[in-house]
């Protein structure tokens, strides 16, 4: 049975410490690689405004987005104990900082994407891309361009 | 070290005090359903555990019924199987006397059999039974390691006392456990993001703790390997579980916190995360979960449990005021019954005058046979 020894907060509910701390005895959790659908919401604001307290994040979401503030403070905390963010007070506030790139979260979602659903073949991902109806000629001329200047870096 | 006998005859008495005990508790429910207090489900849940809790300490009230039966009716006993020979010697029951003395014996001859591995029938029993007991020993370990492992990747939110409110990613459903020590409320991190389901999963979870219900769910957990084959227990287990669930939201509606709408909606919204959601684990484990999901979420027997819930929700909403009036004498009623069950299935501490006088019959007989043979062979 799981057990995590003493609590350290008292009633009242305060937000705990980070679980690493709380979890003393027991074995490192792992951390994840890919984020959650309101995880990447939170990064995505985070990118926005480069780094940020929880209103900052807050305003950045999208405008029907009913959050309560400790909510998004219990997010943002899990994004740090996570590893993909990182937080520094100032004064009595955090602010947040994204560790993880968006480009390399994108890299990291393509592959994992590629895993997933096209059997670790990335050209079969690109094939669906490209046989899709709904991309225009403009999209497929950068695809093109990409490809041409990647080549080019290539054979180089 | 008791004898391998006794321990066949205490499962055995065992299984057959479960199956009275539910047959009692299915008779007392169809009971309260033709009160108007059939949708009472906190009253249909306080009855169940009430009488899992006779059936448990039932060779206790058997002891005293025994010793009560004995001070006020030193001549009656209620032993089924001294009972079934008064029968006999009353000329009620129309059988051979050695057949019937044969019929009486024949539990005994099966223990015999059973633990001395006689014949290929007590073998094959044998078999069934240790093989059931590993494999059930074996999911309840696996769902255990499976759960600490969950509990430890999850996320502390907030703690109060002993409980730990946990986020987690790797599951649609929330639930409640416990540890030695703390307990436990596991919510899916992505609940956060929608205010009233997070409320209402949370209120109904914390409804769970005062109730005991994850301690209930552990000690049936621990109980599921002895009794895997015996279908009285697990249609009981599912009845406690289906009802803790009913109770639990009767509840949290009746305060009217909460609208019927919005709780059946947050129940749908949960469910069809659990639907979409493959790496849900099976039942097997000490939680008690906000919804209730067998291995193939899309099944049948999921359907019907999910539209009657969604049905008994939508019609609630009142307070049904207190319930002991009903609840106590019912209980008191049937654990009687439940402890008369395990009284006559009792050993007879020692051999009655019925008994010998069966045994006289039965040489008699054996007696004029073996003459009756002589005189037909000239000696």
């Amino acid at each position: 049975m799981p057990d995590t020894g003493k609590p350290f907060s008292v009633c009242g509910g305060s937000v705990a410490k980070p679980a690493n701390s709380d979890l003393g005895h027991m074995r490192q959790k792992k951390k994840p690689d890919m984020l959650t659908e309101v995880e990447l919401e939170f990064m995505n604001a985070l990118w926005e405004v480069e780094e940020g307290s929880v209103r900052d994040v807050l305003t950045r979401l999208a405008p029907g987005r009913n959050l309560a503030y400790t909510s998004a403070a219990t997010i943002l905390r899990i994004l740090d104990e996570k590893g993909f963010v990182t937080s520094e007070k100032s004064g009595k506030t955090l602010i947040y900082k994204p560790i993880l790139a968006k480009d390399t979260y994108q890299t990291r979602s393509l592959k994992n994407l590629s895993a997933k659903l096209f059997d670790n073949t990335p050209a079969a991902l690109v094939a669906r891309l490209v046989d899709d109806e709904g991309l225009t000629q403009e999209s497929l001329e950068e695809i093109r361009a990409l490809l041409d200047r990647r080549l080019g870096d290539a054979s180089d | 070290m008791p004898r391998i006998e006794t321990l066949i005859n205490a499962y055995i008495d065992a299984n057959i005090i479960l199956f009275v005990a539910f047959i009692v508790w299915c008779l007392a429910r169809a009971v309260v359903r033709h009160t108007r207090r059939r949708h009472d489900y906190v009253l249909h849940l306080k009855l169940t555990e009430g009488l899992m809790l006779a059936a448990l300490i039932s060779p206790v009230l058997a002891v005293l019924l025994v010793l009560l039966n004995g001070a006020l009716f030193p001549q009656n006993s209620l032993n089924a199987a001294d009972l079934a020979v008064a029968q006999f010697l009353e000329g009620r029951v129309a059988m051979e006397a050695e057949a019937f003395e044969t019929l009486l014996s024949s539990r005994q001859t099966f223990v015999e059999q059973l633990a001395g591995l006689q014949t290929p029938l007590s073998k094959a029993i044998a078999a069934v039974l240790v093989l059931g007991f590993v494999v059930a020993v074996s999911r309840t370990v696996a769902s255990v390691w499976h759960l600490r492992r969950l509990i430890r990747d999850s996320y502390v939110w907030r703690r109060f006392g002993r409980l730990d409110l946990r986020l987690s990613d790797e599951i649609a459903v929330p639930f409640s456990t416990r540890g030695l020590l703390r307990r436990h409320i596991v919510i899916p991190s992505g609940m956060l993001a929608t205010p009233t389901d997070l409320r209402i999963a949370l209120a109904h979870e914390l409804q769970h703790m005062p109730r005991k219900d994850t301690e209930w769910e552990l000690g049936l957990v621990l109980l599921r390997p002895f009794f895997f084959w015996n279908p009285a227990f697990i249609y009981w287990k599912k009845g406690l579980e289906q009802l803790r669930e009913l109770g639990c939201d009767q509840v949290l509606l009746t305060r009217k916190r909460v609208s019927p709408r919005d709780y059946a909606d947050c129940l749908l919204s949960v469910c069809r995360k659990a639907v979409s959601d493959t790496g849900a684990f099976n039942l097997v484990t000490p939680k008690v979960p906000f919804l209730s999901f067998g291995t193939a979420a899309l099944g049948r027997r999921n359907h019907h449990a999910l539209r009657d819930r969604i049905t008994a929700i939508a019609g609630q909403g009142r307070s049904l005021g207190r319930s002991s009036a009903v609840f106590w004498p019912m209980l008191v009623v049937a654990s009687l019954v439940i402890a008369l069950g395990a009284t006559t299935i009792r050993k007879p501490a020692d051999w009655s005058q019925d008994r010998l006088m069966l045994s006289t019959i039965v040489n008699l007989e054996r007696l004029e046979t073996r003459n009756v043979l002589l005189s037909l062979s000239g000696y």
